[in-house]
């Protein structure tokens, strides 16, 4: 395994002060590494995702990246720590314009923020074509290249994703999970939340199953793929839920 | 001697009209987390359907129904309530702030109408000539004035005794449901806009009690009576005594009043004869002060709430649900 | 009528720049503001005494433009009460509304901000009296622009109209190209996703206060110039402003604009066939027939 990136340590977290969701949750990222949070509904795995990104009190444990803290930072500073966040569904400005949204993104780039916005244009050609358009305007697929084109722009050392393929049909799922196997072969590392928890596993290095808001077991993605505990208690579970 | 005890009753009558409603605010407000900008116009509806219901024929205007005096009052409970129906309905499923914005629109839309409405309410110099029941039986004054009181208490207590048998109730513990968790209160199978709806109309009928009240202490009412400052005083009483309490709501009212008419003795007394033109201004500053000052360093008054349903400490938070422009998180768990 | 559409588009101008604001910070802070409308009685007043301070020092500045009431002096007061209105708006929120949105809900600010309202209108009474005041004495004549049917205009009316017109496409260049404009949209279109993607939630709730306070003070003086000042001339607009917000559609910038012509309009129109008494009750009544048909207004959504 690679270096760490991300290193989560006994991390206490809730929306509420003293109202914990997560109980000392540990989890780590490697460099260009894909990590999968599965685990049933309420098991906190958003939680966890929206505690890294800041917008989740967090009661004690830590939270770092490459080394440096990063407990508490304000979600609008993480950016400047090299964190990306793409949130569940309402992850695009719909009222504005396609290129309207990667210039907003944008604005967290140094310099030459017009280079990085032509860099996301050849990186997902159909934003280009409709960059004019209202981002509302885009389909399913093409709304999550937007948002997941936003989180890159700055060049971030993490992307964080909560359920990239909510509502979208298994073909476009399927692109969208490959967009982000190779997301990761440019050293970004990635934690993913997923409903799909079959597909993610397949495209994950490592995964970590969550139960009540506590760590309960964690492995590499084949190895719980191929898992029979695991594959009846969550992913059959899953896959009758999402059926 | 007799002077000053009978402007303590005078006083005291003022007083707990204005507490009755107080109190209909209360259920609104307090227990149901209704915002409600137009009190002036329920409190000013009762007070004047008792005055045109009741009252003597008028020469070419509304008026000659000379209902009995409980007919007239009742009356004017009615057309409160009417009034709030209608514009609860068309704000009930809407968010919030529309109802304060709409209820606003209804005081100054009232006022308005009154004023100019002269064949109907008698316009600018309002309606007088109202005869006050038993006035003719009781010679003297005093004796009518304390029994007038006396009427003013029975009804307040009245009003009291409803109230917190109501909000001790399983309604009463809807009402609170439904303020601090709307949702869940859906969840429970119940019509939050209809329970709502039925908390507003109820408490505007107690307003239009207190209009009515009001109407006969004065036998008289015109459009400077239901004038916006009115919804802003009875307010700084409810937030002044706390929201949700109401024997709260009642020490408000006699704290607010009672400084209202003590600033206003005062200024007439020691402020220069030119700033006396200012005196209501000065009023004015002080009303929202008050307001401003009670929201910020005692939010729940000075009597706090005493029955709630979770650990919430009054209506709209600090338990709320959450919104979107406070920086909140949004979405849920997974 | 034709006169009557005139003076309702101007009016409408001014309604127009005032609910823009309101509907901006309705958006972002999710509730009514009732002291909105005393802003712009801030800005006016602010600009007459800046207007006098003017003319007093450089006599060169109280020369009238042309047959505008308008001098550079008074320019200059404008520019400085768009910016000290703005400042105000933004201290308002930081002693009071920050305050209580940080501790309780979005009703208890609208009880704060009638609160607020009260003192800022009777404070203003106090300082400079209740009577109504003008920031020239000199009567303006009309132009008669037309005989059959008869329309006449002041010169300073067709040049609020014009410079008001102009503010709101200039204001509506920063949101449909600059960054800035993008951000303010973002943030009031999904808080927590603007976060994400670096923007600073409180200084663009400081930028939006700016805006709103610096658009009601130009409100307050463009007011100000065609009719009087007087401390209650924001009351009397208060309703107004929201009915312009809710035909509009609440968070709608667009909407605040056409929203301030339809109200405008409508009660120029309305003293043609009602007694000119139950002006104040109109804008109730554009409010309830809006929510009744079409509860979030010409471009609102529903949320």
């Amino acid at each position: 395994m690679s270096e760490t990136r991300l290193h989560i340590d006994a991390v206490t977290a809730g929306y509420k002060p003293g109202f914990p969701i997560l109980h000392g949750v540990s989890a780590s990222v490697g460099v260009g590494e894909i990590v999968t949070l599965i685990g049933p509904n309420g098991a906190g795995k958003s939680t966890l995702v929206k505690a890294v990104a800041g917008f989740v009190h967090v009661d004690s444990g830590s939270i770092s990246l490459d080394g440096r803290d990063i407990t508490g930072i304000s979600p609008d500073r993480m950016t400047e720590h090299g964190v990306a966040y793409v949130p569940q569904t309402d992850n695009i400005f719909r009222t504005l314009g396609v290129e309207q949204n990667l210039v907003l993104a944008a604005q967290r780039v140094e310099r030459d923020r017009n280079r990085a916005i032509d860099a996301m244009f050849e990186l997902f050609p159909p934003l280009r074509e409709h960059k004019g358009l209202r981002a509302g305007g885009l389909s399913g697929g093409q709304r999550q290249m937007l948002a997941i084109a936003m989180a890159l722009i700055a060049g971030p050392q993490l992307v964080l994703m909560d359920e990239p393929t909510a509502g979208l049909s298994p073909k476009v799922a399927q692109e969208v999970l490959q967009l982000i196997r190779n997301i990761a072969s440019d050293n970004v590392s990635v934690l993913l939340v997923e409903q799909n928890a079959k597909a993610a596993l397949r495209i994950s290095d490592r995964a970590y199953v969550l139960a009540e808001g506590r760590n309960q077991h964690e492995g590499t993605g084949a190895a719980l793929l191929d898992d029979p505990v695991i594959g009846e208690i969550y992913l059959g579970a899953w896959r009758r839920e999402s059926a | 001697m007799i002077g000053l005890i009978s402007y303590l009753v005078f006083f005291l009558s003022g007083a707990m009209i204005l507490a009755i409603a107080v109190l209909g605010l209360n259920l609104q407000w307090g227990n149901t987390g209704i915002f409600n900008g137009g009190v002036a116009a329920f409190f000013g509806a009762g007070a004047y359907a008792l005055i045109i219901l009741g009252g003597p024929d008028r020469p070419g205007e509304l008026g000659g129904f000379s209902l009995s005096y409980p007919l007239a009052i009742l009356g004017g409970i009615i057309v409160s309530g009417v009034l709030a129906l209608v514009v609860g309905i068309v704000t009930a499923r809407l968010r919030h702030d529309y109802l304060a914005i709409a209820t606003f629109g209804v005081a100054i839309a009232l006022e308005s109408l009154v004023r100019n409405a002269e064949y109907l309410f008698g316009g600018a110099k309002g309606v007088r000539g109202f005869q006050r029941p038993l006035e003719a039986a009781i010679a003297d004054p005093f004796t009518y004035s304390l029994m007038f009181l006396g009427l003013v208490i029975v009804c307040l207590l009245g009003v009291y005794i409803g109230l917190e048998r109501l909000v001790r109730s399983p309604f009463g513990r809807l009402l609170r449901a439904i303020r601090e968790d709307e949702t869940a209160a859906r969840a429970l199978g119940k019509s939050p806009a209809n329970v709502r709806l039925q908390s507003f109309v109820l408490g505007a009928m107690i307003m239009g009690l207190a209009g009515g009240l009001y109407a006969t202490f004065y036998a008289f009412v015109s459009p400077q009576d239901i004038r916006p400052i009115l919804t802003f005083q009875i307010w700084a009483m409810l937030i002044v005594g706390g929201a949700g309490n109401n024997k709260g709501a009642i020490i408000g009212t006699l704290i607010v009043w009672g400084g209202w008419v003590a600033s206003g003795w005062a200024l007439a007394k020691f402020a220069p004869a030119d700033w006396q033109l200012y005196t209501g201004t000065i009023q004015y500053i002080l009303i929202g002060l008050v307001i401003v000052l009670t929201l910020l360093a005692r939010p729940r008054g000075l009597f706090p709430e005493e029955l709630t349903v979770s650990t919430a400490t009054g209506p709209d938070g600090p338990v709320k649900p959450p919104e979107r422009g406070t920086v909140s998180t949004g979405g849920q768990q997974s | 009528m034709i006169q009557s559409l005139f003076d309702g588009i101007l009016v409408g101008a001014i309604l127009s720049l005032g609910a823009i604001g309101l509907t901006m910070m309705m958006h972002i802070l999710r509730f009514a503001n009732f002291s909105h409308a005393e802003l712009l009685t801030v800005g006016a007043y602010v600009a007459l005494v800046f207007d006098a301070v003017f003319s007093a020092l450089v006599p060169a500045f109280a020369t009238k433009w042309g047959s505008l009431s308008l001098t550079a002096a008074l320019a200059v007061a404008t520019l400085l009460s768009i910016a000290i209105t703005g400042a105000t708006a933004v201290a308002a929120d930081r002693l009071i509304f920050k305050r209580l949105r940080e501790n309780a809900g979005p009703l208890t600010m609208v009880f704060a901000s009638f609160g607020v309202a009260l003192v800022m209108r009777n404070v203003i009474s106090l300082l400079f009296g209740l009577q109504t005041m003008h920031y020239s004495n000199d009567i303006a004549f009309a132009m008669v622009i037309s005989l059959d049917p008869l329309l006449l205009i002041k010169p300073d009316q067709f040049f609020v109209l014009i410079l008001a017109l102009t503010a709101m496409a200039a204001l509506h260049l920063v949101m449909t190209r600059t960054p800035l404009g993008f951000a303010l949209r973002a943030i009031s279109e999904n808080p927590p996703l603007a976060q994400a993607n670096g923007i600073n939630l409180k200084r663009m709730v400081t930028i939006t206060w700016m805006i709103g306070g610096g658009l009601a003070a130009l409100a307050g003086v463009f007011y100000a110039l065609t009719n009087q000042i007087s401390p209650i001339m924001g009351r009397d607009l208060v309703l107004s402003l929201f009915a312009a917000t809710i035909v509009g559609g609440i968070g709608s910038v667009p909407g605040a604009f056409i929203g301030g012509f339809v109200v405008g309009l409508a009660s120029s129109l309305a003293l043609l066939v009602i007694p000119s008494g139950y002006n104040p009750a109109l804008p109730f009544m554009i409010i309830l027939i809006t929510l009744y048909f079409r509860p979030f207004g010409l471009f609102g959504e529903e949320r």
